[in-house]
């Protein structure tokens, strides 16, 4: 959000706190209460004194973040890939390997063909947060995954926890973008109405007639099928699910597709809570682990000196049955309304580094999905 | 594609036709009193205005306390109306936000910039979102058409259209807005005065010599329709290129005009010369408490457009009329302490306690 009169179109640059704006007073004002003693009227500038005036809560304020060039993720590890032995994962990271050299980065990180990025950090996402009660303590599970990439030549930098998607110990996350959710308008949506949204889904289109809205008597309303916004001639039509009500003290269960919008939004950079960084990865000592995931940071540093955990664009490897979650990411990601700041901050920075960023969150993702 | 016979500069890129560049700013803005049996204190206004846990609220005390919340996003993708009745479908975002101002008028504005997409098909919706605040408008038609359409005053275009064919209608969402906030747990929801909800609909477009803008037409027109709905014209210098001074200018402007409105509303109601000055003042001591301080017409506007109130205070002149009902309440202020050894002599005080009907005022 750029000054307390927020500009229409994003500003170019990033709202600093000192930014001028919006009390500038007039000095021709009255007393309160009195007739004013003139208008503010456009005096010649070089005539009028000039005073400058502000208030910090006044304005709006946006802080960058420290960027990578790329981050890539190195896996999603469910509980189940750590029962079945360091040799499951050790294939995992031989296969992903060749992928994650630096060499071959270069086109991904925006830099064109002879460019090799010259800050790369590497993630993966531990998944605490489905099952939480199957999964191995720190102690057991870090390890394993430092040692089984590490004989693959592939260090990781940062291992984040899933539930730190939901809640990183300070902000909500998921609250927080699941509310900052614009859908996509079907045709006909002209403000009248709150957006109709079906609790907890999120579509790219619109949905085919309900089946459940049949009226009891009469004839059936004939069928139509959902089609998809902006479509290409035919639809690929996506529903995602968000989230469910869960019975008991959990509540709300966030979905698998809609954690990883919002870890790909970490990853991004483009997450700000009342215009401050939600990204705090926290060094991470190996010799003295948490015995429990809670008491894991949201995001671990796993390397003293890596590259920044945000990056203009994010590279993910992951096993093909991700694909489906992907789409989801990416409908989701559609629909998610950034500060502006932090969106054109982020293009304004990359451009000053030679590297091109798209505009939209969802194309500065890339994908490897391998098969089984 | 037809021939134009004029070098036209829109050529070069790609599109249907070398259609008129646009650029209009379209708003409402909504301005009534915020329904507690007091003026509130600046963290119940954060509370009530903070709309959105991701961003801030923002909040000035100078020269009056005035709050602001983050701008909410409203996805679009609808007719929008036009003078001429051509078709005209509009896809992208409307920003809405609402503001109180000195702790007790609360204000709820909506505001689109209409621009020409620059092709037919709608992209998806992520490119749209990329620019917030911005509708793309599909069709050939010009500013001064789609000005005209959105400044008639009949908020709804034929009721014949359907529910597909209905236009953009931000007053809807303004009024969502302040129904959600005049809805939290931190107000009482009593009202201290009667006052109406104002509408005032504003429209702007930048001149520029190819606009084909005639030069003579007025920078600012403001029409009254009726008790409540107001609109506002502006035809602004190319220099001043920041919407958002706009939006503020018309905001600004709204809040005058309610209060105007208001006061003389409740002058007018209050049998001034009928019943005993104490009595009348009884009525009016809300607006001497909570509003006579409040009118510092273009205190938050930009320097650059402190001509729209200069231009304003010559005709109609606002603050003469203000100055006028200042004058007529500070003379039955006078006049009741004239009258109250007669009237009252040991209890004068009484008549600030009674009810009367249609102010409920706890000091």
């Amino acid at each position: 959000m750029g000054g307390a009169l927020t500009p229409v179109e994003p500003q170019p640059s990033e709202p600093q706190p000192n930014e001028p704006q919006l009390l500038e007073p007039q000095l021709l004002e009255s007393l309160p209460g009195q007739p004013p003693l003139a208008v503010p009227a456009a005096a010649p500038a070089a005539l009028s004194p000039r005073a400058v005036f502000r208030e910090t809560s006044a304005a709006g304020r946006t802080v960058e973040v420290p960027l990578a060039q790329l981050s890539v993720e190195l896996g999603h590890f469910y509980p189940e890939d750590f029962h079945d032995g360091a040799g499951a994962l050790a294939a995992h990271f031989r296969r992903i390997a060749p992928w994650a050299e630096h060499s071959s980065l270069g086109a991904l990180a925006g830099a064109g063909a002879a460019g090799r990025p010259t800050r790369v950090s590497t993630c993966l996402l531990v998944d605490d947060y489905s099952e939480p009660d199957t999964l191995p303590p720190p102690g057991v599970v870090l390890p394993e995954l430092i040692a089984a990439a590490g004989a693959h030549g592939l260090v990781i930098d940062y291992i984040a926890r899933e539930s730190a998607c939901v809640e990183n110990g300070r902000v909500p996350l998921a609250r927080l973008v699941e509310k900052a959710l614009i859908p996509d308008p079907p045709y006909g949506t002209n403000g009248s109405r709150p957006p109709v949204h079906e609790t907890g889904w999120l579509c790219n289109g619109s949905r085919s007639a309900s089946t459940a809205e049949v009226p009891a008597m009469g004839g059936r309303t004939p069928w139509h099928p959902p089609a998809e916004n902006a479509a290409r001639r035919h639809s690929v039509f996506l529903d995602a699910e968000l989230w469910t009500e869960e019975p008991g003290p959990e509540g709300r269960l966030w979905s698998c597709s809609f954690l990883a919008a919002v870890w790909q939004l970490l990853r991004l950079g483009l997450l700000r809570a009342r215009g401050e960084t939600v990204v705090n990865p926290v060094p991470v000592d190996l010799t003295d682990l948490p015995a429990r995931w809670a008491d894991f940071p949201a995001i671990g540093r796993m390397t003293p000196r890596a590259a920044p955990f945000c990056a203009y664009r994010t590279f993910s490897a992951l096993g093909a049955t991700y694909l489906p979650v992907e789409h989801a990411v990416r409908v989701i990601l559609g629909q998610v309304g950034i500060d502006p700041a932090a969106l054109a901050s982020t293009v304004r920075r990359a451009a000053e580094e030679g590297l091109t960023v798209p505009a939209e969150p969802a194309d500065r993702l890339t994908y490897l999905f391998l098969s089984r | 594609m037809p021939a134009s016979t004029r070098p036209a500069p829109a050529r070069a890129r790609a599109g249907p036709a070398p259609a008129e560049n646009l650029d209009v700013l379209v708003g409402e803005v909504r301005t009534t009193l915020l329904q507690n049996s007091h003026q509130v204190g600046a963290d119940t206004v954060a509370r009530l205005l903070d709309l959105d846990p991701g961003r801030r609220v923002l909040r000035a005390t100078r020269p009056f306390t005035y709050a602001v919340s983050p701008d909410e996003r409203v996805g679009v993708h609808c007719p929008l109306p036009t003078g001429s009745g051509t078709r005209a479908d509009g896809v992208g975002t409307v920003l809405a936000r609402a503001s109180v101002t000195g702790g007790i008028i609360l204000q709820a504005s909506a505001r689109a910039r209409l621009v020409r997409a620059a092709g037919e098909r709608r992209l998806p919706w992520s490119h749209y979102l990329t620019n917030p605040g911005t509708i793309e408008v599909g069709a050939r038609c010009g500013a001064s058409d789609l000005t005209a359409g959105f400044l008639r005053d009949s908020a709804r275009s034929s009721p014949a259209a359907g529910p597909a064919r209905e236009p953009l209608d931000l007053g809807a969402v303004v009024n969502r807005l302040l129904n959600q906030v005049q809805r939290m747990p931190y107000i009482d929801r009593v009202t201290m005065l009667r006052a109406r909800r104002t509408r005032l609909r504003f429209a702007v477009t930048w001149r520029s010599p190819d606009s084909g803008e005639l030069a003579e037409s007025p920078d600012i027109e403001l029409v009254v329709h009726d008790e409540t709905s107001r609109t506002v014209r502006l035809r602004l210098p190319a220099s001043i290129s920041d919407p958002a001074e706009a939006v503020v200018a018309c905001e600004d402007l709204a809040l005058h005009d309610w209060l105007l409105t208001t006061v003389a509303n409740l002058m007018e109601n209050s049998r001034i010369g009928v019943d005993p000055a104490a009595e009348v003042v009884a009525r009016i001591r809300p607006a001497v408490d909570h509003l006579l301080h409040l009118w510092m017409p273009g205190a938050r506007v930009a320097e650059d457009l402190g001509w729209m109130w200069a231009a304003l205070e010559s005709r109609p002149g606002f603050s003469r009329q203000w100055t006028s009902l200042r004058g007529q309440i500070q003379n039955q202020l006078l006049l009741a302490v004239l009258e109250k050894p007669a009237a009252a002599p040991a209890h004068g005080n009484l008549v600030f306690q009674d009810g009367v009907e249609g102010i409920s005022h706890r000091a």
